[in-house]
């Protein structure tokens, strides 16, 4: 790994203990945003290396509204991280093509 | 009451005013960001202590590392302006008040000041206190008796959002705390006008 991209790395592990750091005494509801931020910030990283498929930059489009809709309304920004949530776990649930290395689960 | 083309000016500024927090790649000069610090420090300060110090900070690694413990921040800015307070001097002028109370309150009216200026030129700003003060203490390599409290994101804005709504009903009270001030306003019968035109217009 080279010295950027450790760099680059570095740079979200500290949002992400910073935010941890920070959420024990900032107000409850900055907790989901920073979680969203960090998927954004994650997705934005894999985009860089080229390695980020069209599904996850899907996500990050969808994760990049998400402040403003939960300044809109709450409710709006829950049914958006329902549907959201929803969208990847359709997709986890579809076998990996070319065949899992991990045993299936018994029926 | 006869408003005056500053007046006018600064209305317009304070009301048009956005917490920018997206924006473009464009360079911000230095001289132009000192000068509105120097703006800044016209705001007034507790006991006159003038205990605000600032860090202007354009180099871009140094601006992508306070944008990386400072999760207020939501993407690096072309320019991050740090006040700080010296608390010793705080402390040595206006004792735990001075320290503990005052400085705070001077931060924010010199940050206000500076987001002011800085809207006038057409310059997007955004208040951030989501950020780790020991790691931006680091970053900048700060003396230990000077505290980052506040960063100014600074540059041209990329997206502009629109005004959040802002709340009146309770917010102004009259005189003493239950007679809300707009209540005032909707029963002019009851204004102190001996015309009874009730009033109207601003507060004067």
């Amino acid at each position: 790994m080279s010295r950027s991209d450790e760099r680059e790395l570095l740079e979200l592990v500290a949002f992400m203990l910073v935010s941890s750091r920070n959420l024990m005494t900032e107000p409850p509801r900055y907790g989901p945003l920073r979680l969203i931020e960090a998927t954004r910030r994650l997705i934005e990283v894999l985009e860089r290396r080229g390695i980020a498929t069209a599904f996850l930059r899907e996500i990050e489009a969808s994760v990049s509204e998400m402040p403003s809709r939960l300044m809109r309304s709450e409710q709006e920004f829950v049914s958006a991280l329902d549907d959201l949530v929803e969208a990847v776990s359709a997709r986890l649930a579809t076998p990996v093509q070319g065949g899992s290395d991990r045993p299936q689960a018994a029926a | 009451m006869t408003e005056t083309e500053a007046g006018r000016l600064l209305k317009n500024l304070i009301t048009t005013r956005r917490s920018v927090r997206q924006f473009a790649e464009t360079k911000v000069d230095v001289d132009r960001l000192a000068s509105l610090v120097t703006l800044g420090t016209w705001a007034p300060t507790g006991g006159n202590a003038q205990t605000w110090r600032f860090v202007v900070v354009t180099d871009e690694p140094t601006v992508r590392a306070i944008h990386a413990v400072s999760p207020g921040i939501s993407s690096p800015p072309p320019a991050i302006l740090v006040i700080c307070q010296d608390l010793k001097r705080a402390e040595e002028l206006g004792g735990a008040m001075g320290r503990d109370r005052c400085t705070p309150m001077d931060t924010a009216m010199a940050a206000q000041t500076i987001m002011l200026a800085a809207h006038a030129e057409g310059l997007g700003t955004c208040a951030v206190l989501s950020f780790h003060p020991g790691a931006v203490h680091k970053i900048l390599g700060l003396p230990d008796e000077i505290r980052p409290q506040l960063l100014i994101s600074v540059g041209d804005p990329a997206k502009v959002p629109p005004p959040p709504p802002r709340t009146s009903e309770g917010v102004v009270h009259l005189d003493r705390w239950g007679r809300p001030y707009n209540d005032r306003l909707s029963r002019p019968q009851e204004a102190t006008d001996p015309r009874g035109e009730g009033r109207k217009g601003d507060p004067t």
